[in-house]
């Protein structure tokens, strides 16, 4: 018995001691420097680009897919990419001039065929992906005019920023036969592109693995690291001490604010700042009690301390849906600055003398980050003082969606974002009666509409920018939206990490940097 | 064991098991209506801003969404009794591949977490009954206190921070940090044994020792109180005056006796602590980014992926009942009364 006991407890104290000796042991195996691991919170949920729906899931996508055009770093301004050059032959067809010297990964060539069953299948994909809608809003078919040529019919005439959206994944070009041959299993058999990077894994929610394409058509642009990793971290502390530990080599999207300015202060990571490509905004809801008359929802916006809510997000003053790098970004006429009396003089004005009777609820989403629950206090705070009583109530992005659908919520925090620079597509769902927000919040005006019809079939650039800037003039008149932030981006990565950078325009095009990121 | 005896544990077991299928169904029925409750239409989760409402009707249609409840209903149960989870609707895969691919890790934690969970309650209970009264048992008991007093979410980011960014001696985050090479069975200290990679088997233990340390030693304050308590009262019993008066040695009266006695309330109450050894998996998970279930859950639950939602605890719901009657031949084994 003696003897027994003695071995199990040697054992024991054998294995206990092996798995802290393991841990000494411990190397990082990561460092290896031709791999690149991006850390992000952002899930990553596909690596087909019609099915991505976080910028983190897009940047993948977009190494591994090319689009008939792409953005220039930091401007709204179109290269060349598959496509040579690209024109309008009338109001409803583009027609496109395609490379001749680009293959798939699996070298299949690329040409107008592999153009028409990528654009034509992603549109018509029974799964009715998120790319898919945005696409099939606009598109209608392709025309093989021959082996380098496309012409691309739209719906209805007009959407002058069509070649915008040949720049957005959702439009990305894939191998026909790849793809016929992977049948069901796509996401996985299927992922074959002309882009800088090779697939080679993707585990939901978990992991994409890319290798380097060292066939590259674009010599220029060819990639300097052997392998890309991407990670999903679900617990944005968990990213932040990934990158301190070295375990991964960059960190992007989502992380508490004292985590960032820890991360600042690290002398072995390197800080990128950026603009984020979201406004965060409060809709008030046009046909419910009290934020119906205009002089309290300008109450509201006088009531709201923009500075305060600085000082717990990092972030600018938003006065727009746009980003103001964006030429269509409307010049701020008027702006709201934190004015009790004012505010208390309108809801005088509106009858209330004494505040109002009764409190709005106000729905606000932890989903969005974790300064909103701060920052939806601090408002609440701010409108009492007023005398516009508020109740929060917290609910999942799942839940405001389905609550803005139904017209539900009296007012609500909410984000806004963009998926390519046309003002049409910003616009349309946030002005344009019937669609997302209007429906949602009960508003919407016909000579809006009207000037929206007019600015689809602009292509005079000089033109499109007035009317879009007085569409943005109007609904501002009428504060159905209280701007509140655009919050700043950041992307941390170690000192032996170069040439990472965040788009200054058009967010997603972070993508750009995978070609340009070397590491020691 | 006698031949009785035997076939009266196989009339136990059948018992249990045919009980433990009626729960399952009666879980399952619970989660699908559950879910449904939750306010969050999954279409509009799915498509961009704006999406025209045919758009949203043809994504109802396509996922089922627009069939009568009883319908969607009868189409669940057939689909999981036939051994068909369905497609995520977020990821556009396999729910069962899915949630297999994951699996492992959970198991891999839970397994761990238990070990340690029985290496400190169970047998640090014992000794601290043994030295009842003197400052080692009052040590033991503080001990459990502060380990149940601090929860997975304190403990788990302090000693992530102490042991892997301060001192540096662990890895931080991952459930490997190397390439692991070949997949057999995706439980990775399997594979590394069959591969013979002892230094997948190394990276492995350095990254899953924290957390499944600190989630054993949250489950241990019970079951090392329990185990005081149960094993203070056994002591008392006249079989251990009897062993000692035979001159046995108070190490063999204790762990042969003593705790095989003992052990019976003690592997009711590890049963009871599965479920919450999964739901401190589900934050472990999150602060030391290991992919199981537990996160698949939770990001299925914000996207409102029925399928993956149900799929997810179709088999955390399968895992807990079959612990349950694994638990029951534990007892049978332990307890001679049991078999009798």
């Amino acid at each position: 018995m003696k003897t027994r006991t003695t071995i199990i407890i040697v054992v024991v104290i054998a294995v206990i001691a092996a798995l802290l000796v393991a841990g000494f042991l411990y190397l990082p195996t990561l460092q290896n420097k031709k791999v690149l691991v991006w850390g992000t919170t952002e899930s990553l949920n596909a690596i087909f680009p019609a099915l991505a729906r976080t910028y983190d899931t897009y940047i993948p996508c977009s190494a591994v897919f090319e689009t008939l055009t792409r953005y220039k770093p930091n401007t709204t301004e179109l290269l060349p990419s598959l496509a040579t050059e690209w024109h309008a032959i009338s109001p409803m067809i583009w027609e496109f001039k395609l490379r001749s010297d680009v293959k798939f990964h699996d070298g299949t060539p690329f040409n107008a065929s592999a153009v028409e069953f990528s654009l034509e299948r992603t549109v018509n994909d029974t799964d009715r992906p998120f790319g898919a809608i945005q696409l099939g809003r606009y598109f209608d078919y392709v025309e093989v005019v021959d082996d380098y040529t496309v012409r691309i019919h739209l719906k209805t005439p007009g959407h002058a920023g069509f070649p915008g959206m040949t720049a957005y994944c959702v439009t990305a070009i894939y191998s026909p036969t790849a793809y016929k041959n992977a049948g069901s299993d796509y996401m996985t058999k299927g992922v074959v592109g002309t882009g800088p990077y090779k697939f080679v894994s993707f585990a939901p929610a978990q992991e994409i693995v890319l290798e380097a394409n060292r066939n590259y058509w674009d010599s220029e642009r060819t990639p300097k690291v052997d392998k890309l990793v991407f990670k999903q971290f679900n617990d944005p502390s968990a990213l932040k001490l990934a990158i301190e530990k070295g375990e991964i080599d960059i960190a992007h999207r989502w992380m508490y604010s004292a985590d960032v300015s820890a991360l600042m202060e690290n002398p072995d990571i390197v800080t990128v700042k950026g603009n984020d490509p979201y406004v965060i905004m409060l809709p008030l809801h046009n046909n419910m009690s009290y934020t119906n008359e205009t002089k309290i929802r300008y109450a509201i916006a006088y009531s709201i301390d923009y500075d305060a809510i600085g000082a717990i997000v990092d972030s600018e003053r938003a006065y727009g849906i746009m980003p103001p790098s964006w030429p269509y970004a409307y010049e701020v006429q008027r702006m709201f600055e934190r004015n009790i009396t004012k505010a208390k003089e309108l809801l005088s004005e509106a009858g209330y003398p004494n505040g109002l009777p009764e409190s709005i609820q106000m729905y606000w989403c932890p989903d969005f980050g974790p300064a909103f629950q701060e920052i939806a206090v601090l408002i609440q705070g701010n409108l009492a003082e007023a005398g516009i009583p508020i109740t929060l109530t917290s609910v999942q992005e799942s839940t405001m969606l389905d609550y803005r659908a139904k017209g539900l919520m009296h007012m609500a925090m909410v984000r806004f974002t963009y998926t390519f620079a046309d003002p049409d597509y910003m616009c349309y769902y946030a002005m344009r009666s019937g669609s997302a927000y209007p429906k949602g919040f009960g508003y919407g005006y016909p000579e809006i509409d009207q000037l929206m019809d007019a600015g689809a079939v602009e292509t005079n650039t000089t033109k499109r920018i007035q009317i879009y800037r007085e569409i943005q003039e109007i609904f501002d008149e009428k504060d159905h939206l209280v701007y509140l932030f655009r919050s700043k981006a950041y992307l941390f990565h170690r000192k032996n990490v170069h040439g990472a950078y965040i788009d200054g325009a058009i967010y997603h095009n972070i993508a750009a940097s995978l070609t340009q990121i070397e590491k020691d | 064991m006698k031949r009785r005896n035997l076939k009266r544990l196989c009339e136990v077991l059948l018992v249990r098991a045919l009980s433990a299928l009626v729960t399952v169904v009666v879980l399952l029925t619970a989660v699908f209506f559950f879910i449904r409750v939750l306010p969050g239409d999954p279409a509009l989760v799915l498509v961009p801003e704006g999406a025209p409402e045919s758009v949203l009707q043809e994504i109802r249609s396509s996922l089922g969404l627009d069939l009568p409840i009883h319908v969607q209903f009868a189409d669940f149960m057939l689909s999981v009794f036939s051994g068909n989870l369905g497609r995520s609707w977020n990821f556009r895969v396999s729910v069962y591949a899915l949630v297999i691919e994951r699996l492992p890790t959970t198991i891999e934690l839970a397994c761990l977490g238990i070990v340690f969970a029985f290496f400190f309650g169970v047998v640090g209970g014992t000794f601290a009954a043994k030295n009842q009264g003197n400052y080692k048992n009052y040590l033991f008991r503080i001990l459990t206190l502060l380990f149940f007093a601090t929860p997975v979410f304190v403990s788990g980011p302090v000693l992530q921070y102490l042991f892997a960014v301060r001192w540096g001696f662990l890895p931080a985050t991952g459930r490997i940090g190397m390439d692991r090479g070949y997949v057999i069975t995706n439980f990775v200290p399997i594979d590394a044994l069959l591969t013979a990679n002892l230094r997948l088997l190394v990276d492995w233990s350095s990254h899953m020792l924290m957390p499944s340390v600190i989630l054993g030693l949250y489950l241990s304050a019970t079951m090392g109180r329990l185990t005081i308590a149960e094993t203070l009262n056994v002591m008392k019993e006249d079989f251990v005056l009897t062993a000692q008066a035979k001159g046995l040695k108070d190490n063999v009266v204790l762990f042969k006796h003593v705790l095989r006695n003992a052990l019976v309330p003690i592997v009711t109450a590890m049963g009871f602590q599965f479920a919450g050894l999964l739901s401190g998996a589900v934050i472990l998970e999150s602060i030391f980014n290991l992919s199981g279930v537990g996160s698949l859950l939770v990001g299925a639950l914000g996207t409102r992926d029925f399928p993956l939602i149900q799929g997810t605890l179709v088999f955390t719901i399968i895992f807990v009942a079959a612990m349950s009657i694994i638990l029951d031949i534990v007892y049978a084994l332990i307890d001679p009364r049991v078999r009798r």
